[in-house]
């Protein structure tokens, strides 16, 4: 029935933030020693938390979708510290102080993306105004990788028939059918009600451009529509296509799995 | 009772388990093979070489503690924690695993997985409670992990694929691997287990070339390109506390992806069609081995180590980025500039004089559609002028052209030897060299306004015009009119465009 309804509707309303920054590092999680390498663009999780800062509380991820196209100029190695800390007892030394915490300096190597810019797609125009006015420090990536939103706006996509997609995340099971990026686990859902309790899930990130005529077909996939944004650069003929994700909805609940919508 | 998860250290210790078993289909495993792969590791790791190669991944664990020496039965008491933690009647601690999402049964630290933080280290944890909850069937899977992984340079080549196929053979050909050398180190009464010969990116790329092999040969000729679409990715890493982060020699974990395209691209190469040009590539890609002095009163040096490093699948690894400098370099043969000096590096003896016969449009075609994404088209017009111009030179015998139209950098005296040529073609009431429509698909954007790619579209039609040259015998009889020209590696962070003519 949702694939039913996606396939009926012609345009969507979802509001359309561009946000640049300076630096950002989207860290592998369990890789947390020595070295920390960062992910090509942010996991949804990131996402997740960059809207929840915007609008200051924890929104139910439920029925929420966004798509994105993330870009950066280069990727640098930077020298970091980590103060590895472990609670502690007794007093401060001179001190009638308790001493709670103690640790060691630990140098490291951080993998930074410079020049980062999100296209961020949401399917909440509501969420224009908390936007315009984030509750907190608008950041993404690390506390410290401050952003700044250049763009909002309210955009109409449409279905097209062609699109070309680029510096994106894919839907895995979508994803293998473009035969360009690479496969990745990433943390998709943190769960705060339950002592952030990480929820994992495999996508394909996909840097290059490719086009609708190159995705793989499987049986029954003529008449493939696709959600491309119209305000987007247009690349022979054809605008930027979007594959929407959500946090949590399983994939088979999802309104649009990827953007895309088989004729039912 | 095992699936895979996504997560690369968790998967290949899986598919290490299903190797150990011999059970492919990790659906499939049993909690019998649960236990015949405990008993299996509590065997390996309480006893050398495997005890001390284990500091690599579990430093100050119970395997290589110093203090349990000489404590085997310390060490038996430390696998039985860590290797048989699974079952029902496990306590659980109402937490979740990390990992597979089942009920966790232990909190683990940097001594049970690799590159997390030290017992007691709050951050990164929520609430500030260290350590990771994890299941009895991580913890065995994770522990197991060092056995489907090469040694390599002292630390641990993980290779995960979301093909649970080639995650399974890379583990099961590495457990392989590491026992036969266990073999070898107790056989030589050694404490120590001997490291893969290559080097990591060398390993990876040999190793999976042999699997792809392997696939195409049991494949019999079917579609075998139609397969399962995949990527890979492999981690070099170490948990040891030797290691310096800031080393830029021994990182503690380096990843090497090879994206969906590039598998697509290996793949193919190893079929009958492509095989005997790209294994001709890179056997002239391999590391030459410098000549050892032997001291005074030293045996003969040992030869069996063979060479290390394989430049071409090295830089494979740094593909599709650096894909115009791989392209003249393994397909235009064109030496490299940097590596002059280093008598180790076969790429300061490329020639395309000397080598023509390696240079394969076939092969380039291929690494365009598969790896570049170049439009048909425009491959087509590629090859298309690429077949006119040998046309041309071998018939004319016109030298000049074919030297000018390698070397000239600047665009605009490269369009004005293109065009005159094409003139004096027309005179001779021959059909032009090139169309309009050639010029604009092939060269440039707008009317004389250059493509920002119109020397990676040179170089294109040379490979081609080679290859026609070299058949028709005449790059043989006009030796000397093909010049000697070399290319700096961008990867390696010279010049852009580091070209420099001889």
């Amino acid at each position: 029935m949702a694939r039913l309804k996606a396939a009926v509707a012609l345009s969507r309303k979802v509001l359309k933030v561009v946000a640049e920054g300076i630096t950002t590092s989207f860290r592998y999680p369990h890789f947390m020693h020595g070295v920390q390498p960062t992910f090509d663009m942010p996991p949804p999780a990131t996402i997740y938390g960059h809207i929840c800062s915007a609008l200051g509380k924890w929104v139910d991820p439920a029925g929420v979708e966004f798509a994105y196209h993330f870009t950066y100029v280069r990727r640098v190695d930077e020298v970091e510290h980590t103060h590895m800390v472990a609670a502690s007892s007794g007093k401060l030394p001179g001190t009638q102080l308790p001493k709670v915490l103690e640790g060691a300096v630990n140098p490291f190597k951080r993998a930074v993306l410079f020049g980062p810019r999100l296209v961020l797609y949401i399917n909440r125009p509501e969420w224009e105004g908390s936007f315009r006015s984030p509750r907190y420090a608008v950041v993404l990536g690390r506390s410290q990788d401050l952003f700044t939103y250049t763009a909002i706006t309210v955009v109409e996509l449409v279905r097209a028939p062609r699109a070309y997609f680029e510096h994106t995340l894919a839907p895995y099971d979508l994803g293998r059918r473009i035969a360009r990026g690479v496969a990745v686990l990433m943390p998709r859902f943190l769960d705060y009600s339950s002592g952030r309790t990480p929820h994992f899930e495999r996508y394909v990130m996909v840097t290059r451009r490719f086009t609708s005529e190159e995705l793989l077909q499987p049986e029954g996939s003529q008449g493939e529509m696709f959600w491309v944004d119209p305000t987007s650069p247009e690349v022979d003929g054809a605008h930027l296509g979007l594959f929407f994700h959500s946090f949590v909805d399983a994939p088979e609940e999802r309104t649009s799995p990827a953007g895309v919508t088989l004729p039912d | 009772m095992l699936k895979y998860t996504g997560h690369p250290l968790f998967d290949v210790g899986a598919a290490t388990i299903g190797a150990i078993v011999g059970k492919r289909d990790l659906s499939t495993i049993t909690v019998e093979d649960l236990e015949q792969a405990a008993d299996f590791l509590t065997e390996q790791y309480t006893v050398d070489p495997l005890k001390t190669f284990l500091v690599v991944a579990f430093p100050n664990s119970g395997f290589t503690n110093p203090a349990y020496a000489k404590r085997l039965d310390k060490r038996l008491e430390y696998a039985q924690q860590v290797l048989r933690a699974y079952g029902r009647d496990a306590p659980r601690l109402g937490m979740k695993c990390v990992f597979t999402g089942e009920p966790a049964v232990a909190v683990v630290f940097r001594q049970h997985v690799p590159l997390i933080t030290g017992e007691d280290i709050i951050n990164f944890h929520p609430g500030g409670n260290p350590g990771l909850p994890v299941s009895g069937e991580a913890l065995l899977c994770i522990q197991a992990l060092p056995l489907g992984c090469a040694k390599c340079s002292g630390r641990l080549l993980a290779v995960h694929s979301d093909n649970p196929d080639l995650t399974y053979e890379f583990a099961e050909k590495f457990l392989r691997m590491n026992m036969s050398a266990i073999s070898m180190a107790r056989a030589a009464g050694s404490t120590k287990m001997p490291e893969a010969k290559a080097r990591a990116g060398t390993l990876l790329i040999d190793t999976l070339l042999q699997l792809e092999q392997a696939r195409v040969e049991q494949s019999r000729g079917s579609d075998y390109e139609g397969g399962q679409p995949c990527s890979l990715t492999a981690y070099h890493l170490t948990n040891s506390g030797q290691s310096n982060p800031l080393d830029p020699r021994n990182p503690p974990l380096q990843i090497y992806h090879l994206p969906l395209e590039m598998m697509s691209f290996l793949r193919t190469v190893v079929g009958a069609e492509y095989r005997h040009e790209w294994n001709d590539i890179a056997s002239r890609a391999w590391e030459i081995p410098k000549p050892r002095k032997r001291k005074k009163g030293e045996a003969e040096p040992d030869e069996d180590g063979g060479p290390r490093r394989n430049f071409l699948y090295e830089d494979l690894l740094k593909l599709p980025d650096n894909a115009r400098y791989f392209l003249r370099t393994y397909f235009l043969r064109t030496a490299v500039r940097w590596a002059r000096g280093d008598e180790s590096d076969p790429r300061c003896t490329y020639s395309l004089r000397e080598e023509a016969d390696l240079v394969s449009w076939k092969l380039t075609d291929l690494f365009l559609r598969k790896v570049m994404n170049v439009d048909r088209h425009r491959v087509e017009q590629i090859r298309a002028l690429g077949d006119r111009l040998a046309d041309y030179v071998s018939t004319q015998n016109d030298k000049g052209f074919f030297r000018n139209f390698f070397t000239l950098n600047n665009y605009g005296y490269f369009r004005a030897e293109l065009l005159k040529a094409d003139a004096n073609e027309v005179r001779r009431g021959q059909p032009p060299l090139i169309t309009f429509d050639q010029f604009i698909a092939i060269f440039e954007e707008g009317d004389e306004i250059a493509r920002p790619d119109w020397k990676l579209a040179r170089d294109l039609v040379l490979i081609r015009m080679v290859e026609q040259l070299h058949h028709r015998g005449w790059l043989a009889k006009n030796r000397e009119v093909v010049p000697e020209i070399t290319v700096e590696a961008a990867a390696e962070g010279a010049g852009s465009e580091g070209e420099e003519q001889a």
